[in-house]
């Protein structure tokens, strides 16, 4: 290729982008625009750009890997096999080849009863030794005492001079069982199903497993019925002795027919023949695999094969009866210990449901067993509770609603069902029951759900309502989101008379979103609700929802906009005379927050008052302590700390009272610990703090518990319990680590305290690293700087990455233009310095400093980077989320390696 | 190389260590001890023939990256450069295997070239692979980068999207840089 005018490769290269960038008419114009040379060149590799010579080598280099030339084949002097002569090969695959054979006339041998002809399979493997063929000498006269109509006989085995096992079975013209099914009814194809389970049932009577049942492996001949091929990797059950035959004989596991216990070395007994039997059902009924397993890296099969519940067989036949769902399910169940115990067990159950008798499939994963699940959950109870609700508002309105009535009644019967028939596929019961969380229940059965309701927007604003509230209660905030969001989404869908549900998703969402990301809420509330409620009737919602806006705006400490929100909420409740006491409890309390920031002490105590006495007329005894204790703080914020006190054991008792375990009942006591320490006393503060944390549960009240956590270390240290601080701190660490990660504000509270007692340790590196992670942690302003810097200290780039990384610090810091060479250096550095850019946060800051010099100057950014930036970028919660295991590990080890011995040494000897 | 030494898996990681850390000779030293690597990893493969008589090569560079470079932790960047390593090995592991066939052919020995590969050299007339290797190395010494993309995309049998993760690069830009590479390595066979 010539190397002059605009001929070399970099130039051509750079137009070939630009041409790949443009359409027809763009790329014409462009060629048009060329000189002829370069036109022509270009022309011709936009030519070349559509070969498909990549494919062609791709699959050359394919199908040299796969070549079996690298193993030997059989040549024509190892035509035979024993005293079989081998005729010709009817096929392979990837055991071994499968040769029709005869037997040779001149060497009858001890075996002349068995037929005359034979298929001879001769494996890959030559990589057996000694331990083979003693073994395989012993067992072969028990496998050739298998005799079943359904079973391929066993004839005969040994190894070839090469060392090659082979075995000799009987010879059985037919097509594979998948093959088959095709064309036949689902009665048929159970049918067959039942025949292979009766033979394999047989086998596993005389203790002989199969392992490696797939179609390949079951035949139908040609009097229609279905035979087993390839006993040959069977073993005797019972026999303890490693299995050198399947193991370091190395014959094959087909890893997609696999058992889990098969990829992850558990025994392999009639437990896995069960399943295998289960996937090949599975296989017959739907021309479908269960779950397609990776060919290309082992993890990943592994992983499907122990973890990917397949959807229901009838998912892709709608013929398939939920019966047979439940039979196939439960072949297929992941733990042996929920399979059927026999394959017998599961004849059985084929055999009952082709004679239309209830299958015991079906009562494991039945009503009884789902309700109980619901009801321990407490699911069962409101979804009922609604059914009676619709009930009874039928006989106490007029008849002309009774239709209404039955309607919703219906529907929440159907809500019911649905919930009912997921949960049973998801199989949330074994023999304990209590293996599955309902968490992980639901996050199994919401597609299926979602495929259930999505034609239906009455039902799908119902269950996804329902769905909702079981997710606040689950604390699965995102999963609530959605939920509320589709509801949302239904409501919209029914048009007029379904606002006020509109409404109510709508506070949902704000509410959800306010403990993820209050802005994000804020946001969200402030541009999604009506300036007024749209009737009377969604007056209370839309307060409500309000309310939530105001709290979103509160955390943000927008206040401004919390005391407009407060005035225009008080407005709308004089205009629709709503007479909710939660809801006025709820406005009082806003407008006394909105006095007290005023300097109005009179008005807000009066304020606060009427909302703890609506709170209280609002029978609820949780929202009424609730209350009280934040008209507690009202009095502890203004100096009483007497009336405080009095008010903080008010709401306490309360509680204790009505729900002692309640998480609030946590927080209050933490609130009620805070004025403990500020009047002097905090050994009692620690004291209601250690009975706020016997309330929380780490692994859910994650907040509240950091924060109890939080203040403990803070009083221990005060209180110079040095040992009680820095255990509170290092747990209340690595839980804030290990939920919010590094980059969080909940992380950030904690830090300040760790720097604290590192400091009093006079660590000073340890320190100062601290508060790094705490500048990082509180302002994504300073995020980029921070990171730039932590990548220097925490990670070993080499000398000229170090170099262009403090130059990058100095341009961020002092906001210096930059020449466009200098801006490519530094994204060329992005490239070549993977080291640093470990951490995605390292790499977004990293990122995020170069924008705004591209921007300013009008430099460009690689189309890569632009779209790494937004990946990146993108939920700021799930960046945590990876990171925080490796920060998590760091950060442990500092505090394990550093922190706690020198503090506590330096603690003692003061 | 020497088929007798075998080098400890640890010297890998310090090869690998060493050529992240800019020497590049490391990966000439890393390149024999991968190779042998994957073409025993085949041999047990082929006989083992796990997947149904699939053998794919993204497997045996997988399998080859387990087995090499496991150990200590690894740095998302020695993934990269093992890929880079691991697939230009397999290059070599796929071209002396075509070599062999080809020494076989002229030889008179039987042929047992694969279809495909017969079919590629049918349709392109590479007389022998040396000028396929040239076509390569060229591209190699004009864009190391796409050379190497080829290499994954080929040779190793990533996926786009695997090579985009490694790469931490999006789909779209391998997509994109594939149409290139295709263009140029179709251009320099045409060449010649």
């Amino acid at each position: 290729m010539a190397v002059a005018s605009g001929l070399d490769f970099a130039t051509l290269d750079a137009l070939l982008d630009q041409a790949l960038d443009c359409d027809d008419a763009g790329r014409k114009t462009l060629l048009e625009s060329l000189p002829d040379a370069q036109a022509s060149a270009l022309a011709e590799l936009l030519d070349a750009s559509g070969s498909d010579v990549l494919a062609k080598l791709g699959a050359a280099v394919r199908s040299t890997v796969d070549d079996k030339s690298a193993t030997p084949k059989p040549r024509d002097s190892t035509r035979r096999a024993g005293s079989w002569r081998l005729r010709g090969e009817i096929g392979h695959g990837g055991t071994g080849q499968v040769f029709l054979a005869d037997r040779s006339s001149e060497d009858p041998g001890e075996n002349t009863d068995f037929s005359q002809r034979a298929a001879v399979k001769v494996l890959w493997s030559h990589r057996v030794g000694s331990q083979f063929s003693e073994r395989f000498f012993r067992e072969r006269r028990i496998l050739a005492s298998i005799e079943h109509p359904g079973i391929a006989r066993f004839l005969d085995g040994g190894l070839l001079g090469d060392n090659r096992p082979w075995f000799a079975m009987e010879y059985i013209e037919g097509k594979d069982i998948v093959t088959a099914c095709r064309d036949r009814s689902i009665e048929d194809r159970l049918r067959l199903l039942l025949e292979v389970c009766q033979t394999i049932a047989y086998a596993h009577r005389r203790l002989i497993v199969h392992r490696d049942i797939k179609p390949g492996n079951v035949l139908v001949d040609s009097s229609d019925h279905a035979r087993v091929l390839d006993f040959g990797i069977a073993r005797i059950l019972g026999d303890a002795e490693e299995p050198a035959l399947t193991r370091a004989g190395g014959v094959p596991l087909t890893l997609r027919y696999a058992s889990p216990e098969q990829v992850s070395d558990g025994p392999l007994d009639i437990a896995s023949d069960v399943y295998q039997l289960g996937v090949l059902a599975y296989e017959m009924l739907t021309d479908n695999r269960p779950y397609e397993v990776s060919e290309n890296s082992l993890h990943e099969s592994v992983r499907t094969i122990m973890e990917q519940i397949p959807p229901l067989a009838s998912t892709h036949n709608a013929r398939i009866k939920p019966d047979v769902d439940a039979i196939v399910a439960k072949a297929l169940a992941k733990d042996p210990g929920h399979r059927y115990a026999q394959a017998t067990d599961f004849a059985e159950d084929i055999r009952r449901h082709l004679k239309g008798l209830p299958v015991t499939a079906r009562d494991q994963t039945s009503l009884y067993l789902t309700g109980r699940f619901l009801r321990r959950h407490g699911l069962l109870a409101s979804i009922v509770a609604a059914s009676v609700i619709a009930l009874t508002a039928a006989t106490v309105y007029s008849l002309g609603l009774a239709r209404e009535a039955r309607e919703a009644a219906e529907r929440s019967r159907a809500t019911l069902e649905i919930l009912t028939e997921v949960f049973a596929q998801s199989d949330p019961f074994g023999e304990g029951g209590a293996d599955i969380t309902l968490a992980e229940a639901l996050i199994q059965a919401r597609p299926t759900i979602n495929s259930k309701i999505e034609s239906n927007p009455r039902l799908s604003l119902e269950v996804n309502e329902a769905l909702a509230s079981i997710f606040l209660n689950l604390d699965m905030l995102e999963y609530e989101v959605a939920a509320h969001e589709a509801a949302w989404a239904a409501a919209e869908t029914l048009g007029a008379g379904f606002e006020r549900q509109r409404i109510v998703s709508v506070a949902g969402i704000g509410n959800a979103k306010t403990r993820i990301d209050p802005a994000d809420a804020a946001e969200f509330l402030r541009t999604n609700l009506p300036d007024q409620p749209p009737t009377s009737e969604t007056a209370v919602a839309w307060l409500a929802a309000k309310y939530a806006e105001a709290n979103a705006w509160l955390r943000l400490r927008d206040l401004q906009r919390v005391d407009a929100i407060a005035v225009s909420m008080s407005d709308v409740s004089n205009a629709h005379d709503v007479d909710d006491p939660r809801t006025l409890g709820r406005i009082n309390q806003l407008l006394a927050g909105s006095a007290r920031r005023a300097g109005d002490i009179p008005a807000a105590d009066q304020y606060w008052q009427r909302a703890v006495d609506f709170m209280s007329e609002a029978g609820q005894p949780a929202g009424h302590a609730v209350f009280l204790s934040n008209q507690a703080l009202h009095f502890g914020k203004t100096g009483r700390y007497d009336e405080s006190e009095r008010v903080f054991l008010e709401a306490i008792s309360l509680f204790r009272q009505h729900d002692p375990k309640n998480t609030s009942l946590a927080n209050i006591l933490r609130s009620y610990a805070g004025l403990q320490f500020r009047i002097g006393s905090p050994q009692a503060a620690l004291d209601s703090l250690a009975e706020a944390l016997t309330i929380l549960n780490r692994d859910r009240d994650h907040y509240a518990y950091f924060g109890a956590q939080n203040s403990a270390a803070s009083y221990a240290f005060a209180n110079s319990d040095f040992d009680a601080s820095i255990e509170a701190i290092e747990d209340g660490l690595d839980l804030a680590l290990e939920m919010f990660g590094p980059y969080d504000a909940v992380t950030a509270r904690m830090l300040p305290n760790l720097a604290r007692v590192l400091a009093f340790a006079g660590d000073e590196q340890a320190t100062a690293h601290v508060l790094g992670l705490h500048e990082i942690a509180c302002a994504p302003s300073d995020v980029r700087r921070a990171a730039i810097e932590t990548a220097l200290t925490q990670q070993s780039p080499s000398n000229e990455g170090r170099e262009q990384l403090q130059s990058a610090l100095a341009i961020i810091e002092t906001g210096s233009a930059l020449d466009l060479k200098a801006f490519n250096t530094l994204v060329q550095h992005y490239y070549e310095a993977d080291d640093v850019f470990i951490d995605p946060l390292d790499r977004l800051s990293y990122l995020e400093a170069l924008e705004p010099i591209a921007i300013s100057n009008g430099y460009p950014l690689p189309e890569d980077i632009n779209s790494s930036l937004q990946v990146l970028r993108a939920p700021r919660t799930e960046v945590a989320a990876m990171i925080a295991g490796a920060w998590s590990a760091r950060i442990s080890g500092l505090l394990t390696a550093i922190a706690p011995e020198r503090a506590r040494v330096v603690c003692r000897n003061l | 190389m020497n088929a007798d030494v075998t080098v400890p898996s640890s010297d890998v990681t310090r090869l690998l260590q060493a050529y992240a850390a800019g020497d590049a000779s490391c990966l000439d030293d890393a390149i024999p001890i991968v190779y042998d690597e994957l073409r025993s990893l085949a041999r047990i493969q082929l006989s083992k023939s796990g997947l149904d008589g699939k053998m794919q090569p993204t497997m045996l560079v997988h399998e080859a990256y387990e087995k090499l470079a496991v150990g200590k932790p690894q740095q998302p960047s020695n993934r990269r450069h093992f890929f880079a390593i691991a697939s230009r090995a397999m290059r070599q592991v796929v071209v002396d295997t075509w070599r062999a066939e080809n020494t076989a052919k002229r030889g008179g020995g039987a042929s047992v070239l694969p279809d495909a590969t017969r079919e590629l050299i049918d349709s392109e007339r590479p007389e022998d692979f040396a000028q396929l290797e040239q076509a390569l190395s060229k591209l190699a010494t004009e864009s190391a980068e796409l050379a190497e993309l080829i290499d994954l995309s080929c040779f190793a049998g990533l996926s786009n999207e695997e090579i985009a993760k490694l790469h931490g690069t999006t789909i779209r830009t391998v997509q994109r840089n594939l149409i290139k590479a295709r263009a140029w390595l179709q251009q320099f066979l045409g060449e010649r």
